[in-house]
């Protein structure tokens, strides 16, 4: 059952109003079997794995917790972080690294992987690690107490509006709010800002990201017909796909917790817009930029620091520059490998660590910032080729035909040339909206209008485009693979 | 050391990371409260804190705190 699918439209409503009619100390219980409904629906075999590190983070919690020996609270922490660790290994690389160790030991010999190694990963099980990491790590530095309750604790990590794809929440921020009463009281301005969101959402994956994709993937799906220009269109129109899929799921899934009360992190805010790329990764999926930043990045450069701080020798590089640029690109490669066991995503997140440490070092500022924001897309565009295209060698042929084979504009045959017309419509429709709430104050707003019939009027348009332009074909979210 | 002096200390360290010679730190500043506070200046700050009070962080200590409160209390425990 997808965001975009008839069943969670049906779904969703149901579950919200047993959820209002229910007592309150009951809710957690109907909101972890709602949950767990909706995970089995995909495949049922793979609650499994959630509830078996579900029980293993709970009780290692537990276990810190009740012990105040530093030594054995550290083994337990690692011990767990290795387990959690270990699973996403199994699932999500065990079949890249299989792959790796055959490339290189029997590179004249091509034989198969076998098939066993070659797992189907368990949906969402990127990010409901990343979510216990968290928790554990949160609980190790005394950040907050283990929670107690199993059933609160289940439902913070399968919590159907973020099991799949995030945004990656804390156990600081969403556990709390699963026990407070008052924030699961019915109240209007949740209901309308949850449907708001929704239908905002869908705007962004019905009638962008999937009309896109229709053009981006005849490009990518015969790179040698295309040119330069063809290229270049089709990695425009890819950012925009790549941003309103994963966009447009994350307002879903927060509108979907926030019918129910809830407060669910940000993960998008115009990251086009950003005139710098540590700006941009400050607005582009900020759930995971700031779990890599608390949990990686922070703990990578307090250990560089204890390194180069003894190295008197730099006299050129400071050691905060250091300490910074090797825990920038550290973060950024596994950052690139979280995404997927392809050499295309290693490149991606590399690139990003390069920008950052390149940044840091000339420090950009030239005050102008159009231009700065234009340079910032520019460069995310670039990596974006790595992270579209399925290996090393297609990206490259890409950035050689960009520059040295111009060629024509390919535009689609007869109703082809729909999809990208209505595509590049609602990607202006979505500029200007970005545009009024980047550089205009929000003293005049259709979406947020005190007159509820211009808010009924802009949010009733917005569906007749969702039904107009819209794609209906249940078609995946491109960040569930991830 | 006492509190009061640990504070006015960092806000001297504060305002030198910073650039901002009028910084104002409470025990419950936290990092979205001080302009400019990213991963850079982080490690910038956490050095010059060493420098200044002539102390050594762990990660454990570093990764603890929540805000200026929870340092100052770190500071004040190694500085006793």
């Amino acid at each position: 059952m997808f965001f975009n699918s008839i069943q969670y439209i049906l779904f969703l409503p149901a579950v919200v109003i047993l959820f209002y009619l229910t007592p309150l100390r009951f809710r957690w219980l109907l909101l972890l079997a709602a949950s767990y409904y909706f995970y089995m629906c995909w495949k049922p075999e793979f609650i499994v794995v959630i509830v078996v590190s579900t029980l293993i983070n709970y009780s290692s919690a537990l276990l810190m917790s009740g012990t105040s020996v530093q030594k054995r609270k550290k083994l337990i922490m690692i011990s767990t972080l290795v387990i959690n660790l270990g699973l996403l290994v199994i699932f999500k690389y065990l079949g890249f690294i299989a792959e790796m160790f055959q490339t290189i030991f029997q590179s004249d010999h091509p034989s198969r992987i076998s098939p066993a190694l070659l797992l189907i990963a368990p949906i969402g099980i990127s990010y409901y690690t990343l979510q216990s990491l968290s928790y554990i790590i949160d609980v190790y530095y005394g950040r907050r107490d283990a929670e107690k309750h199993p059933g609160i604790f289940a439902l913070y990590v399968a919590f159907f509006p973020l099991i799949l794809s995030g945004p990656i929440e804390r156990s600081t921020h969403l556990l709390p709010q699963l026990r407070e009463k008052e924030r699961q009281k019915l109240h209007s301005v949740n209901i309308e800002e949850g449907i708001k969101l929704i239908i905002f959402g869908y705007f962004l994956k019905l009638v962008i990201a999937d009309r896109t994709s229709i053009y981006v993937d005849a490009v990518f799906g015969n790179l040698p017909r295309h040119g330069g220009i063809t290229f270049m269109a089709a990695i425009v129109l890819y950012s925009f796909q790549i941003y309103t899929d994963f966009a447009g799921y994350s307002a879903i899934a927060i509108g979907s917790a926030r019918l129910m009360g809830f407060d669910v992190y940000q993960n998008f805010n115009r990251p086009y817009f950003s005139s710098s790329i540590r700006e941009f990764w400050t607005r582009w999926h900020m759930s995971l930029s700031s779990w890599l930043r608390d949990y990686l990045f922070n703990p990578l450069a307090f250990s560089f620091m204890r390194i180069f701080r003894k190295e008197r020798y730099l006299k050129i590089i400071s050691p905060e520059f250091l300490t910074y640029a090797f825990a920038a690109f550290i973060t950024f490669f596994i950052c690139g490998i979280w995404h997927g066991a392809r050499l295309t995503f290693m490149i991606w997140g590399s690139l990003h660590g390069i920008y950052l440490i390149i940044e840091r070092a000339i420090d950009r500022k030239t005050g102008k910032r159009l231009l700065n924001i234009f340079i910032t897309y520019i460069m995310v565009l670039f990596t974006w080729i790595f992270f579209r295209s399925d290996n090393v060698h297609d990206a490259f042929l890409i950035i050689r035909t960009i520059f040295t084979q111009p060629g024509k504009l390919y535009i689609p045959f007869d109703s082809d040339v729909v999809a990208p017309v209505y595509a590049v419509l609602g990607i202006l429709i979505l500029l200007l909206i970005e545009i009024k709430r980047e550089f205009f104050d929000l003293k005049f707003s259709f979406t947020k209008n005190r007159n509820e019939y211009v808010r009924m009027i802009t949010y009733g348009l917005l569906i007749f485009l969702i039904l107009y332009l819209g794609v209906f074909d249940a078609s995946q979210f491109m960040y569930f693979k991830f | 050391m006492e509190e009061q002096a640990i504070m006015t200390g960092l806000e001297k360290v504060f305002g030198e990371v910073f650039h901002d010679s009028v910084i104002q730190l409470k025990p419950d500043t936290i990092v979205s409260d001080v302009e400019g506070w990213d991963s850079f200046s982080h490690i910038r700050l956490v050095l010059a804190v060493e420098r200044s009070f002539k102390i050594r962080f762990t990660t454990q200590e570093i990764q603890s705190w929540a805000n200026v409160g929870d340092l100052c209390k770190t500071i004040l425990t190694k500085t006793r």
